[in-house]
């Protein structure tokens, strides 16, 4: 807002050349950014390319069991573990106050994880490396997903989702 | 009288910055909410080859 109202008649006169060139300059400032906004995308590997699905809690809790049961080599504190193999759908469902199941996978290996939440809004955050999405209930959140180093990685909850939040962690091997 | 009448529009709008304050926040909360609704509206179901793979039906 001008601190003085403006001058009578100020619409019909002309623009002013060095009020063009700084509307000109702002015009190519937002169009650079615009294209960086894509470049960044593709080269910079900043934000995860993702396919999004509709599902309902019964149907993707109807999934994980049947995957969970396919791919099945264990128990861990009483969650299974499962190991599928390299390039298939795996299936991660959160719910008060899990990440089931527990995961090993190969380095090096792609894999499609889908991702849903049982009941509220929870995040999934893979530590130590932080990467952080999040899981929505009546969605499922498709990421390609290549681990590059061996180790062990803990899923924590990153969005608060009751009394037993902190006690969220999930766990994903990495096998050589 | 007559010419005070003849206010351009635009110009009524530009020299009401409440109304511009107004429509800097109300053009995009409804842009974006469109845009969200739309893309509520085309999430595709879990393809069927999937849930096959899976559930063998």
């Amino acid at each position: 807002m001008a601190i003085l109202p403006p001058r009578e008649g100020w619409f019909h006169q002309k623009v002013a050349r060095d009020e063009k060139i700084w509307m000109g300059l702002a015009f190519v400032v937002s169009l650079f950014l615009f294209f960086w906004m894509i470049v960044w995308h593709v080269y910079a590997k900043q934000n995860p390319s993702f396919v999004t699905y509709k599902t309902t809690p019964e149907e993707f809790y109807e999934l994980t069991q049947a995957f969970i049961d396919k791919y099945r080599i264990g128990e861990e504190n009483g969650i299974p573990v499962v190991k599928p193999p390299p390039g298939s759908d795996v299936f991660l469902l959160a719910r008060q106050f899990r990440w089931e199941p527990v995961l090993v996978l190969k380095k090096g290996e792609e894999y499609r994880f889908h991702i849903s939440s049982l009941d509220v809004l929870h995040g999934f955050s893979l530590q130590p490396v932080n990467m952080n999405f999040m899981v929505y209930p009546k969605y499922d959140y498709v990421l390609t997903f290549r681990p590059t180093s061996a180790g062990e990685y803990y899923i924590v909850c990153n969005e608060f989702c009751g009394i037993g939040h902190h006690m969220m962690v999930g766990k994903i091997i990495v096998e050589e | 009288m007559s010419e005070e009448k003849k206010v351009p529009f635009l110009q009524l709008v530009f020299d009401d910055f409440i109304l511009l304050l107004f429509l800097g926040v109300a053009v995009y909360a409804v842009s974006y909410l469109i845009w969200g609704l739309i893309e509520i509206a085309w999430t595709p179901p879990i393809p069927d080859e999937i849930k096959q793979a899976l559930l063998g039906r």
